[in-house]
């Protein structure tokens, strides 16, 4: 078997998905064939499906445990209570609705008129969104990921001014 | 789920029959505690029934099934109730609840194999959140690529790249294991 | 004690102030709520997304907000973030005015905009260069042109179905021409 890495004709992405899709028995028959053929010639491969496979193996050891008998029945129970509960809800609703209909208005207008956006534009980032900051960057950075495919040049508005720096 | 869209509550039964114990073991999975997972599984299908009126063939139903559990999951392990979770992992599988004990094997086996259980464990957890969902659908749940893409919200591309950064950790802590 | 007025003047903000939170369990994406779509004065390149809202926190501010995340997920978001601040600027620039065009879109729109560009990611190379081309070809057109060229029979000689669809689902992230 060579031992030099540099005989290794793939990349290490596409190296890594026919490892996993070997190990994981997802590769059409062809390419396991031929990836098969590639693992005699690449050390570099060979020991990371080695590594793969035990922990492919190790994985399948971890069995889930035996759902509970009346997991049914108790959500049998959750649902027939919360139509219980959307009942009475309605019932209140009906019982209040002409005293509280116009008071709603007005609080509603009131929520609004708190919320509206400042001078500065919604530049702040109120307490509530920077709690949660962390995670709305970590999904903005997956759609910039996404984005990243379809490609730049499509983004450009070529009758609009140069674009500002960021 | 269009027939329980319409109200047939047989077919709701039915949907429930199908993938009530993968939305639970992959929720296990996700959280390491079986009650939890129960408790969190309960709330999927909750979420399943109220929304029926609202359901839309869109997607296929295992890829909007697994986005609400994957979410829910996800916000179990950020909120902390994994935490509270994870100090009873040990005694959970020390003390009574135990995976089912093979009696081909001797005691020491048994202990080699509940400490190679625990490594395992604790290998999936150390994994980031997003990585652990992926991993678990992927080689527990059988999903492909797309359908984790269609999960998870994301590009394939991006799936691909969390699964394989996943496995990369999951090889350095158990590969010994071979 | 409370009067029966007070009751229902409490009972009506309570409902007042609950009146947004439904209909977010069928969110696609698992997470936090976002922040609010921008105001229509504000153009796409000047709205910023949450990268540019944190990098005007202040470092301690940045700091409490990567603390909340577990070592490995705050080692792999700076990581993240690294990479993205070192794209050329006009890169940045063009995944900022795409990002914000995305999320000037309904939810229901966003979701679908995400699967056609999963979709996009699993056709053959030259298939994605074939839809990139026509993208570009269409950036320049009015909505009303891009319309008509969307339904015209050289379209749909040129693409298939998924192709199509793919396609029309990714059109709102065009430059908006009138």
């Amino acid at each position: 078997m060579a031992s030099s890495p540099e005989t290794c004709t793939f990349d290490d992405s596409v190296a890594e998905e026919l490892i996993v899709g070997y190990t994981a028995q997802t590769l059409d028959p062809d390419a396991a064939i031929a990836f098969e053929r590639h693992l005699k010639l690449c050390s570099r491969c060979h020991r990371l499906a080695a590594q793969q496979r035990a922990v492919w193996s190790a994985l399948d050891d971890w069995q889930p445990h035996v759902v509970s008998a009346d997991f049914d029945q108790r959500l049998a129970q959750r649902i027939a209570d919360s139509r219980r509960l959307f009942a009475r809800l309605c019932a209140f609703a009906r019982w209040i609705w002409r005293p509280a209909l116009p008071l709603a208005i007005c609080a509603v207008l009131a929520v609004l008129f708190l919320l509206r956006d400042g001078p500065t534009g919604g530049r702040a980032v109120d307490a509530r969104s920077s709690a949660r900051i962390e995670q709305q960057v970590e999904h903005a950075l997956d759609d910039m990921d996404m984005l990243k495919q379809i490609g730049e040049d499509v983004t450009v508005d070529r009758t609009s001014s140069p674009s500002r720096k960021i | 789920m269009l027939r329980v869209r319409e109200g047939d509550q047989a077919c709701f039964t039915l949907l429930l029959e199908r993938h009530r114990n993968a939305v639970i073991h992959f929720l296990y999975r996700m959280v390491s505690n079986q009650a939890v997972a129960e408790e969190l599984a309960q709330e999927v299908f909750l979420r399943v029934y109220r929304c029926r009126s609202n359901y839309q063939a869109t997607a296929k139903f295992t890829t909007w099934l697994f986005r609400i559990a994957t979410h829910l999951g996800l916000n179990s392990i950020r909120d902390g109730r994994y935490e509270k979770a994870k100090e009873r992992l040990d005694r959970e599988i020390d003390g009574v609840t135990r995976q089912v004990e093979d009696r081909r094997r001797t005691i020491e086996q048994e202990l080699l194999f509940q400490a190679k259980l625990r490594e395992v464990r604790r290998a999936i957890e150390n994994l980031p959140s997003k990585q652990r969902a992926a991993v678990v659908m992927h080689k527990y749940e059988e999903l492909g690529y797309s359908e984790i893409a269609g999960v998870l919200m994301c590009s394939e591309s991006a799936v691909k790249s969390l699964l394989f950064r996943a496995y990369g950790s999951l090889r350095l802590r158990l590969a010994h294991m071979a | 004690m409370l009067s029966r007025r007070d009751i229902l003047a409490l009972a009506a903000i309570g409902v007042a102030v609950s009146v947004p939170a439904p209909a977010r369990a069928q969110r696609g994406r698992g997470g936090p709520v976002r922040t609010a779509p921008p105001r229509i004065s504000h153009t796409e390149k000047e709205q910023k997304t949450p990268i540019e809202e944190f990098e005007t926190l202040s470092p301690e501010e940045q700091q409490k907000a990567l603390n909340r995340l577990s070592p490995s997920e705050r080692e792999k978001l700076q990581e993240r973030l690294k990479r993205f601040n070192a794209l050329p600027p006009e890169q940045q620039q063009s995944l900022k005015t795409l990002y914000n065009r995305l999320h000037q879109l309904p939810s229901d729109r966003q979701d679908a905009v995400r699967r056609a560009i999963n979709k996009f990611s699993e056709q053959p190379p030259a298939r994605q260069e074939a839809i990139r081309q026509k993208l570009r070809d269409m950036a320049v057109l009015t909505a009303a042109e891009r319309r008509a060229r969307l339904a015209s029979p050289e379209f749909r000689a040129q693409f298939n179905k998924k192709e199509q669809e793919i396609l029309r689902d990714m059109s709102p992230l065009l430059p908006d021409r009138q």
